[in-house]
């Protein structure tokens, strides 16, 4: 303090100089800055008062203190319990970071420059070395799940990642981990512990979390026989992990009976690291919690991997992405979100690290709906120079590669949690409006200017193969993109009809466009194939051909029949609303007077994302106003959801996928509960959790009918 | 006693001392004319432990003491 002259008196006798309340800034300061600073003594702000509640044990705790068997198995108990709390909401220094021993280890790896595994240390008793292997290999879980966090999730919403500056192992191998982690379980086999396998099956489960992201590199044989051993040996890792789990779970008195060593959990790394970080008591989901998630986590896992191996074909993957993941995402835990994301599409564009690559996919994705042997994709069959032939050929490969980044939005879109999902949803939807365009130039170009592309009929329309498979992967998004709207509660109660029957005039499109190009065309090129045949002599190659587009006209087909019985059941939900609002249980239309502002710029607003859409074309405010009938009766309400109920019953017969089978059930359920609610309910309409998330129940207690 | 303007301090690393004995090293950026000062690029002192803690507000109320280093007092002088 010698080179400092205490200027308390000189300082405030100058600021009495300051005059008119103006507050005296460095130039370089914008004041809107000041609201981030911490303010001293803010018991919500200031991580700097901590200390004044801590205990002496707490404030002076040393982890290189000899530790027990008690203790070791109680502080391992604990770091489970705050590493799963982290995963629920909170961040790292109000869990696992606020266990000194953590702390320790991952601020001491962050600030040495001599980083190898071997240089950890909590002291030398024995249950001290286990518990530096327990610590390293939790560590090293979390900076793997804050990389894939960074990489995958979002942060604050799936995972929050700040980490008070600290490296939680970056350069230790995994493998370093699991072999330091089987160290520690054969010292204590070793040691003179009175419960070994207690213990033991904390490490263990341990090891097994730390297997789980292997997920992530595992290379599936897409579409082909399953890799058996490769399948057996990740599965042996996820059951071992929920036998450890269910071991654990069953012993839940001793391990919660367990000691901590006093003072190794407490509010201290909020005090002693980073500022940055609002003050917050330790968060601790409980045990039950705890391994419940935990188990979540295996079996989940399990399942997806499992059913991974088992995808036969395109449309399978197809389903597998959208029932399977995308529909159950909110089911999933983070942990499983993340690796999800990075084992289905790696670095190198593939697909679930198969030799299948975002190519492979874009092109047989448009080959499963109608562009299999079309003439513009079959460069063989044109009939130009070498120049030309380059020409085309250059302007087709942009346009699929130009594709493939569309294919890959979309595939980023499914483990996603649902808000994302929609918001991806909405930006994917410029990108496909985009790639229409684009491709309907291309086409109508080569056609004009090459005579290349292909006849939808005998008549002269142009086919439009790729974009018409553009379109119907568009208008699927802006279908969904509705819909998800409505699972996120996002509509208010008087805009619900305008939702439904935008989704109507969607699915309507959708419907016809399948029929009457996709269908019709494929229908066309069998029918050219067959009168081919007959005349050529590579019969078995046309048979083929033949063969391939009836299977993908068949797929086609049984995705019409599902979009069939889901617009009948959205045209039948409009036909209720509008019934209600006859019944005047709602009002949808001239809503005026509740308004600052008028429902017609709502309802633009509402439908804002698909401006910018060229086709198919917006449908106006006039036409929403105009479709309202006045004249709907109950018994029309109850055979439309009985249409609706029959087809979608129908449709599921032929289901295999379990979870698209539940999917379909529960629009079965949906009509079966509207069908009831129309004939009692209570005397308000009301919305509230349905059957499906698509679709909330409405309940409204008509007058009695005389 | 010459006072000094309050405009020489802007941008002068000051310590200051807190109610608590906490100790603060950082720049000062902005003063009011109650004496609440903004700080940055400040480190805190609390016993031995020291950290940086960035952007602070400290309410007049809670400064115990303010010093400067003699030859930061000199060229203000």
């Amino acid at each position: 303090m010698n080179d400092y002259v205490d200027i308390t008196e000189d300082f405030f006798s100058s600021i009495s100089q300051i005059s008119n309340n103006r507050v005296v800034k460095s130039p370089f300061f914008d004041l809107l800055e000041g609201t981030r600073a911490i303010e001293i003594n803010n018991p919500r702000l200031d991580t700097g008062l901590i200390p004044n509640e801590l205990s002496a044990a707490e404030l002076n705790f040393e982890c290189s203190k000899p530790i027990s068997e008690s203790e070791l198995s109680g502080l391992m108990n604990k770091l489970f319990k705050l590493l799963m709390s982290w995963f629920s909401s909170s961040s790292l220094p109000l869990t696992v970071l606020s266990c000194r021993y953590v702390e320790d280890i991952v601020h001491g790896y962050t600030m040495s420059l001599d980083r190898g595994i071997e240089t950890f240390s909590l002291g030398d008793g024995v249950y001290n070395r286990v518990l530096k292997s327990f610590v390293v290999g939790l560590s090293k879980f979390i900076g793997i799940m804050i990389t894939v966090g960074n990489t995958v999730l979002y942060e604050d919403e799936d995972i929050t990642t700040r980490n008070m500056e600290l490296d939680f192992l970056t350069d230790i191998m995994v493998d370093d981990v699991l072999n330091d982690l089987e160290s520690a379980i054969g010292l204590v086999k070793r040691s003179a512990a009175q419960h070994k396998e207690h213990i033991i099956k904390q490490l263990m489960l341990l090891q097994d979390l730390n297997s789980l992201p292997i997920l992530s590199n595992l290379q599936i044989n897409l579409f082909g026989v399953p890799d058996l051993r490769q399948l057996q040996s990740f599965q042996d890792i996820l059951n071992r992990g929920i036998e450890c789990l269910k071991f654990i779970a069953d012993h839940k008195q001793f391990y919660e009976t367990q000691e901590l060593p006093v003072g190794s959990v407490s509010k201290w790394v909020q005090a002693s690291l980073g500022n940055r970080h609002i003050p917050g008591d330790v968060y601790d989901i409980g045990f039950d919690e705890t391994f419940k998630q935990m188990t979540n986590v295996f079996e989940q896992l399990k399942q997806i991997f499992r059913k991974t191996n088992y995808i036969k074909d395109i449309e399978a993957l197809d389903l597998f992405l959208k029932y399977d993941i995308q529909h159950m995402v909110n089911e999933y835990h983070v942990i499983n979100k993340g690796i999800f994301q990075l084992f289905l599409i790696r670095e190198d564009q593939s697909i679930l690290g198969s030799v299948y690559h975002l190519s492979d996919l874009t092109l047989d994705l448009m080959n499963h709906v109608n562009v299999f042997n079309c003439n513009v994709s079959n460069p063989k069959t044109w009939n130009l120079n070498n120049a030309d032939t380059e020409l085309v050929m250059d302007a087709l490969s942009q346009l699929l590669k130009d594709l493939e980044a569309g294919v890959y939005q979309n595939l980023t879109v499914y483990a996603n949690n649902r808000c994302r999902q929609r918001q991806l949803i909405n930006k994917n939807l410029l990108v496909w409006d985009s790639l229409q365009v684009q491709s309907e130039n291309f086409e109508m170009e080569i056609y004009n200017n090459y005579k290349i592309g292909d006849k939808l009929s005998d008549t002269d329309e142009n086919a439009l193969p790729i974009s018409s498979f553009i379109y119907s992967t568009k208008l699927e998004l802006m279908i969904e993109f509705l819909l998800i709207g409505i699972e996120l509660e996002l509509y208010r109660e008087f805009e619900i009809y305008s939702i439904y029957w935008y989704i109507n005039y969607l699915t309507k499109v959708y419907i016809n466009h399948s029929t009457e190009r996709l269908l019709k065309f494929n229908k066309y090129k069998i029918s050219k194939i067959v009168a081919k045949k007959k005349k050529s002599k590579n019969k078995q190659e046309l048979e083929q051909k033949r063969e391939k587009l009836t299977k993908i006209n068949e797929a086609l087909q049984h995705k019409i029949d599902y979009w069939k019985g889901f617009q009948r059941l959205i045209n039948s939900v409009c036909l209720l609303l509008n019934y209600l609002q006859n019944q005047k249980m709602i009002k949808f239309d001239d809503l005026t007077a509740n308004f600052i502002t008028s429902f017609e710029s709502l309802f633009r607003l509402r439908f804002k994302p698909f401006e910018s859409i060229g086709v198919p074309s917006q449908l106006t405010f006039a036409q929403y106003s105009s479709s309202f009938a006045s004249d709907v009766s109950q018994d029309e309400v109850i055979n439309s959801l009985n249409m609706a109920k029959e087809a979608l019953v129908e449709y599921n017969k032929s289901v295999t996928n379990d979870n698209e089978k539940q999917w379909i059930s529960s629009l079965v359920k949906t009509c079966f509960s509207y069908i009831l609610e129309l004939k009692g309910g209570k005397n308000v309409f009301e919305v509230s959790p349905g059957y499906n998330t698509y679709f909330p129940k409405f309940t409204a207690k008509l007058p009695v009918i005389e | 006693m010459t006072t000094i303007a309050p405009e020489k301090f802007i941008g002068s690393s000051l310590r200051v001392e807190l109610s608590d004995n906490r100790v603060l090293d950082g720049v000062l950026t902005v003063v009011d004319p109650f004496g609440n000062l903004l700080m940055s690029n400040v480190y805190e002192t609390n016993k031995s432990n020291r950290r940086e803690v960035g952007l602070v507000s400290v309410p007049r109320a809670t400064i115990s003491k303010l010093y400067i280093d003699k030859r930061t007092y000199q060229s203000l002088k």
